[in-house]
């Protein structure tokens, strides 16, 4: 059985008496400890699939599988465990907390997760090592990604969640950010990436393409290729 | 409508509770300056009306050997007198329930110039001899009623047997004081009217003058007593040359000085207390309007790239400022100028004999609180949307960068640093890093715990300072006043006393003064000096709010002991010398040689070896103080008693007066209690709204609400702390300064604040700091994951 496993799940937004159908009815399945990429345009309804997977938002109708149990059936307070023992979310933006370091938004992390990594090595690993104490302001783009990266790491979490994660990055930074993520389903993590950039599919054991709130198509890559190799 | 107004109004129904909360700020300030200023100036007004009913004299003439008519019309013929009425006031004795005390009669006043009528409350006025119009004291402290027959006891009367046909109100004594009086013990206890034609001395006794022009001054002012003071000099220097006499203006009177000092001390209070009431306007309105002008940012960018003016944009922040500032101070100004001045007036009336009088809308002081009200409100927008409006559209569009991280001084102390957990070093970066917000919360919650220190204690003092009085200070339970007793007399009044302990004294009432200023004081001269602390306890003054030590000062041979508020009216301290004035018209020359500890009335501790030094003579005795039980009926009936004045009877009459002062401290708590909720909520809110993606970030790591929670509220909690233990200090020196305002003549309040004060005050804070994290902790659980981070940063 697949690790994520979307059974027709539809998200509706209430905006005054009007109804807006975001995801209509989707199904797809991700592999436990794959680099899955959903992709599409923007305004397709890949972050609210993203978001309702994440446990920041909730489905209408339909349910999300995740390891055997369905999220969309959870309670606000079991819902917040699952996101604090299961996921780890990354952003385009970091939403790193600006007034702590990157060792302390690292720290910050596993002082709510017991089987949680050390914080400087995992930062070390990511290759910050010697930027543990400086705050946000101080880094580059790629390295606040980093840190975030980091961050969510160190809850060892079972399903990486990134949100357009080299969206705001340049071209080398952005492949140095999606090496990581690639090591780090290669070690076991359950890694989604969602991008409106097709280029980076290469990469993925599974891509689902999504258009207009539905699934376009699901492609398996039997021999997903190194991110050194790919261009855009 | 325009847009807009439109997109004023709307703002303002979108932003409802920010809107209230800063119109409540105004409110409140406007509230209390139009409040206790309106009783101020209504209890001057009530004065002036009730001086210009009464036809209330501008001088007082007095003749030793007395005025004869020509000497009246010679006056009336004085330049500036616009009519002067003679009249006789004679001193007399009347028993009270067997106790003889000394009372002031009256000649009722008389047309055509009837200066100082009397109101009268019951009956009528006397219209023939042998009738008498006495004061509701007499009354009841006599058992008496109106038709009961008097005797009075004195000189140039020509019955001795009175009918009471009324009760009146003298406009010459607002309070309960009435003054000395050569007879007795020196102290005056009642005033009665009688028919001109009682009096049989072939001269008056005094002669009343109204000035030209002295109606056209508002009779309770500095211009009327700076008036008064020039009429004073004119008068003397003409009846020095023909009549002789002495000249009196209303400040030697007996209370008139005193009411008026007293609506200055409440204007003090009500300078300050509105003054922290805006100055907390003006911070919360910065913080408010900064949060506005940064949450519209783009908005504020598309006005200006559709090209309108960076002063059209402005205004709609300075409308909603306006309007805030507007309605508060309005409401404030309106509610202020009719609850406070019933409240206060209300308590004052058991002190001051003064009838309210209708009271008009103070429309100048109205108008200042209104402006005030609004400038502290509207003045934050200047500074908030002038930064604002200046950026180019484009940078407005953008979102402003979020304010870096900061190290916290706590930091380069890595000795500390390490030793703290991981939440407590977010929490003690985080309260540095929003310096302004800070600062207010810790101004905001020291302000209120102060206010709130300075209401309770407020309460302490004014309830303790009856205890203090007769049972800390003075320890004898009955002070027996005497005629000046013989070696028989004191024989046998020994006698009456056995079981209780005794000690005879010289008691006389005095003016003291300096050019500082003086008062009446009570000279005690205790037979034995080593004696006297076992019946009044000689203390130094407490220092603040700390207890004093007990006995450890005692009169001397080389000067006397005077009681703290006396020696503050006068201005000396312990070793300067100042002046008595004794009923005959003596003066001598004293030293302090300590000041004591007193609350009530003025009092002379003096040795009688330096009476003798003075006087040249032995004290008269003509009193003793009585610890423990006395036969006072056996006392009583002793020929040379003239009255027993009981302590515990003092004490509860005290308390009874000085409760009413405790509506003065109620108003002030409601006041602190509503601005501290409105502050913290306030801060609260705007603490959220700024740390949106924070907070939701904490959220998406799977932090619970709670917890969520707890990250903001340990920062509230320890700058809560933080400012009530500033506010704690702070609420110190406020109450000090507050109850040196509001001590009223003869009263001094003890710098008393209790650990329960401090406790409450305290908790109080705490518990609004808590009710405002409950009630925003709804704000925090509904925080938008989603949204809250899609934004660009």
């Amino acid at each position: 059985m697949s690790y994520v496993i979307f059974e027709n799940m539809t998200r509706d937004y209430k905006q005054g008496d009007i109804n807006i159908r975001a995801i209509d009815g989707v199904n797809f399945e991700l592999e436990e400890g794959k680099f899955s990429v959903i992709v599409g345009p923007s305004g397709a309804g890949k972050s609210t699939v993203l978001n309702i997977l994440g446990g920041m938002d909730y489905a209408t109708d339909g349910t999300v599988i995740v390891g055997g149990k369905d999220i969309t059936k959870l309670g606000r307070r079991k819902r917040t465990i699952y996101r604090r023992d299961d996921i780890g979310f990354i952003f385009q933006f970091y939403n790193l907390i600006q007034n702590l370091t990157a060792l302390e938004n690292v720290e910050l992390a596993s002082h709510i997760r017991l089987s949680a990594a050390n914080p400087a090595a995992i930062l070390t690993e990511v290759g910050l090592a010697d930027r543990l104490n400086n705050f946000p302001a101080q880094l580059s783009g790629g390295e606040q990604q980093r840190v975030a990266i980091a961050r969510a790491l160190a809850k060892s979490p079972k399903l990486l969640l990134c949100d357009e994660p080299t969206g705001a990055l340049d071209y080398v930074t952005g492949k140095g950010i999606l090496k990581i993520l690639q090591e780090a389903s290669q070690r076991g993590v359950t890694v989604v990436v969602i991008t409106h950039n097709a280029a980076i599919t290469p990469m993925a054991d599974r891509v689902v393409k999504i258009k207009s709130g539905k699934v376009e198509s699901i492609i398996d890559n039997q021999s997903p290729k190194p991110v050194s190799e790919i261009e855009w | 409508m325009s847009p807009f107004w439109k997109d004023i109004l709307r703002e303002i129904n979108s932003t409802r509770n920010r809107f209230i909360s800063l119109t409540l700020i105004a409110l409140m300030g406007a509230f209390i300056v139009v409040g206790i200023h309106a009783t101020a100036t209504h209890m001057r007004d009530a004065a002036d009306a009730s001086y210009r009913r009464a036809n209330l004299y501008d001088l007082q003439l007095r003749h030793p050997i007395g005025f004869t008519s020509d000497d009246v019309n010679a006056i009336r013929e004085i330049e500036g007198v616009e009519s002067a009425m003679a009249t006789n006031i004679v001193d007399v004795y009347i028993y009270v329930r067997d106790n003889r005390r000394a009372m002031r009669t009256y000649s009722l006043p008389v047309l055509p110039e009837a200066i100082n009528t009397p109101t009268l409350l019951e009956g009528r006025l006397p219209a023939s001899y042998n009738e008498i119009a006495v004061e509701r004291r007499l009354l009841r402290e006599g058992g008496l009623s109106i038709g009961d027959e008097v005797i009075l006891l004195g000189a140039n009367l020509s019955v001795d047997s009175f009918t009471i046909i009324g009760v009146v109100n003298s406009p010459l004594y607002l309070t309960a004081v009435r003054g000395n009086t050569i007879l007795g013990d020196g102290t005056l206890r009642y005033f009665a009217y009688l028919y001109p034609g009682t009096y049989n001395a072939p001269v008056y006794t005094d002669i009343y003058v109204i000035m030209e022009g002295s109606r056209d001054l508002h009779q309770v002012s500095h211009a009327y007593n700076a008036k008064a003071l020039e009429w004073r000099r004119e008068m003397e220097a003409v009846l020095a040359d023909e009549i002789g006499g002495f000249v009196f203006t209303r400040q030697n009177g007996v209370a008139f000085e005193s009411y008026f000092q007293d609506t200055q001390r409440l204007e003090s209070v009500g300078y300050v207390f509105p003054l922290v009431f805006f100055l907390v306007a003006v911070l919360v309105s910065l913080t408010t309007m900064t949060r506005m002008v940064e949450e519209q940012r783009g908005q504020i960018g598309v006005y200006k790239a559709l090209g309108y003016k960076s002063s059209a944009i402005s205004m709609k922040y300075f409308m909603y400022a306006l309007f805030s500032g507007l309605s508060g101070g309005v409401i404030g100004a309106i509610l202020g100028s009719q609850v406070i001045p019933r409240v206060i007036f209300d308590a004052y009336g058991h002190l001051y004999t003064m009838p309210s009088s209708n009271h008009p809308f103070p429309w100048g002081l109205g108008a200042i609180a209104v402006l005030s009200a609004v400038v502290s409100v509207t003045a934050a927008v200047m500074f908030t949307c002038i930064r604002a409006v200046t950026e180019e559209a484009a940078s407005l569009m953008r979102p402003k960068a979020p304010e870096p991280g900061k190290r916290v001084l706590i930091e380069r102390i890595p000795f500390l640093w390490k030793r703290l957990g991981f939440i407590s070093k977010v929490t003690s970066r985080n309260i540095f890093r929003y310096k302004r917000r800070f600062f207010m919360t810790l101004a905001g919650v020291a302000g209120c715990t102060a206010l709130l220190v300075t209401a309770f204690g407020l309460g302490d003092s004014i309830g303790s300072v009856a205890r203090l009085q007769f049972e800390d200070i003075i320890a004898y339970d009955a002070h027996v006043h005497t005629r000046e007793l013989s070696y028989a007399n004191q024989a046998e009044l020994l006698v009456a006393t056995m079981g209780a302990d005794a000690l005879f004294i010289r008691a006389m009432t005095v003016d003291a003064h300096t050019p500082v200023g003086g008062f009446a004081a009570s000279v005690i001269i205790p037979e034995d000096i080593e004696r006297l602390p076992s019946f009044v306890n000689l203390v130094s003054p407490r220092f603040g709010f700390l207890p004093s030590t007990v006995g450890d000062v005692a009169p001397t041979n080389d000067g006397v002991l005077v009681t703290e508020k006396l020696a503050r009216e006068m201005g000396i301290r312990a070793g300067d010398d100042f002046t008595i004035t004794l009923g005959d018209g003596w003066s001598h020359t004293v030293r302090a040689a300590e000041i004591v500890e007193n609350y009530l009335l003025h009092y002379i501790y003096m040795s009688p070896e330096y009476y003798q030094s003075l006087f040249q003579r032995s004290p008269n005795l003509n009193g003793l103080f009585i610890v423990g039980e006395a036969d006072i009926q056996s006392l009583r009936q002793h020929p040379s008693v003239l009255a027993v004045t009981n302590t515990a009877w003092m004490r509860d009459n005290l308390r009874e007066q000085t409760d009413a002062l405790g509506i003065v401290t109620i108003v002030l708590m409601v006041a602190a209690c509503i601005l501290a909720l409105v502050v913290l909520f306030n801060l609260t809110e705007i603490n959220i709204l700024e740390r949106m993606r924070e907070l939701a970030t904490l959220k998406v790591l799977g932090f619970q609400d709670i917890e969520t929670a707890m990250y903001l509220y340990r920062e509230n909690m320890v700058v809560t702390i933080m400012g009530i233990a500033l506010g704690l200090v702070a609420g110190i020196f406020l109450n000090g300064f507050i109850l040196t305002t509001v001590e009223i003549d003869m009263l001094k309040f003890p710098h008393i604040i209790s650990p329960v004060s401090f406790v409450l005050a305290s908790g109080i804070s705490i518990l609004f700091a808590l009710v405002v994290n409950v009630i925003t902790y709804r704000k925090l659980v509904a925080i938008d994951m989603v949204m809250s981070l899609k934004s660009v940063e």
